[in-house]
């Protein structure tokens, strides 16, 4: 029986949980640690780094480390929050047809591809360690968040080569995701 | 002969008698009732197993808190070896004589034996010194800022603030480096 990977995508960390003899297991990553900060950088020689690693080099590269993409997750250009991260972020802010890009090296990336890392980094190492290929997900968003963000959400799981079951609303993520888990456990 | 034909007729007996007892069975068990025999029997079975399940889940729980709380024991063991070198260092300051050059001299030796019992102990116990020569790596340095220097290539780690460590395969802590703009 596959496991369902529950996954609290955060602005600033993530982590992921899977549901285990009628519990849930909060899964450390490759490094030991619960928490995997949420952001991707893009080094001189070409190398994608996620998570701690990223982190470490952040203040030698601030250009092309990409950190609260999820601010700016399935926003448009012409709303407020997206002016509003422009104006404070390191990193640049482009406009795709409309909505919000980053521009990194010469190359535009949408939010979703770049939380795709993240997601991927988490999906790697829930399978190092569970030992088994992992293809469905259950992916937290802020309960704020509106339909274009949560599709947004769910496509950055889809490019992170996921099938993303539900997007779930944080706050309730601590009881309902783990119910929603086991539900979808005993259905499959 | 005669006792291959006896057997013979034994055996055909023997066979009667079990097709008649089949037919009896046939008759008399209700299908139902195998049924419900069975479903006893299988929730029997899993009552068994799942309460085996609980048992060894509680077990494995137990056995994962005792390996917590007691993992760092050898360490600790290992570390006692510093502590008596110090309580020893302390006690022959105690009892030396005026010569503080001396006392100074043999102090020094003893820290520096101290030292390198440490060094030994953190080895034994896995734990390495992050190498900080050449490049920046973020897989084991933690870049606090940036400097100007003639004498570094682009990228390089110029100065190292704090020393990092790793513990088997994962950093125990990154080295805090400063890296060449």
């Amino acid at each position: 029986m596959a496991k369902v990977l529950g996954i609290d995508l955060g602005t600033t960390n993530s982590a992921m949980a899977v549901f285990e003899n009628g519990e849930a297991k909060i899964i450390a990553n490759k490094e030991g640690k619960n928490t995997t900060p949420s952001i991707v950088a893009f080094t001189d020689k070409g190398e994608i780094l996620v998570g701690e690693s990223a982190k470490r080099q952040a203040i030698t590269n601030p250009e092309k480390t990409i950190y609260s993409i999820k601010r700016i997750m399935g926003l448009m250009m012409s709303e407020e929050n997206a002016k509003e991260a422009q104006s404070k972020l390191p990193y640049h802010i482009v406009d795709r047809s409309g909505a919000c890009a980053i521009e990194v090296a010469d190359k535009t990336y949408t939010p979703q591809e770049i939380s795709a890392k993240v997601l991927m980094k988490m999906k790697e190492d829930a399978e190092a360690y569970l030992g088994e290929t992992i293809t469905d997900a259950v992916v937290t968003v802020p309960a704020y968040f509106n339909d274009a963000q949560r599709k947004a959400t769910k496509e950055a799981g889809t490019i992170a080569g996921l099938n993303v079951l539900r997007i779930l609303m944080s706050q309730l993520q601590q009881h309902l995701l783990m119910v929603l888990i086991k539900k979808m456990l005993s259905r499959s | 002969m005669s006792q291959e034909n006896e057997n013979l007729e034994e055996s055909q007996a023997e066979e009667v008698l079990e097709e008649q007892e089949q037919t009896e069975e046939t008759v008399e068990v209700d299908p139902l009732e195998t049924a419900q025999a069975e479903a006893a029997e299988y929730k029997d079975k899993y009552l068994r197993a799942h309460a085996d399940f609980e048992n060894s889940k509680r077990r494995l729980e137990k056995d994962k808190m005792n390996a917590v709380a007691y993992a760092n024991e050898s360490f600790a063991k290992d570390i006692l070896a510093v502590m008596d070198s110090f309580e020893n260092a302390l006690a022959s300051m105690e009892n030396s004589g005026e010569d503080s050059s001396e006392v100074l001299a043999n102090m020094k030796e003893g820290v520096n034996l101290t030292f390198e019992q440490l060094k030994k102990i953190l080895e034994k116990n896995s734990i390495k010194e992050v190498s900080c020569e050449g490049e920046f790596d973020p897989e084991v340095h933690q870049a606090i800022m940036q400097v100007e220097s003639d004498d570094h290539e682009v990228g390089d780690v110029v100065q190292v603030m704090q020393k990092g460590y790793t513990i088997k395969d994962r950093i125990l802590r990154p080295a805090m480096v400063s890296t060449c703009k």
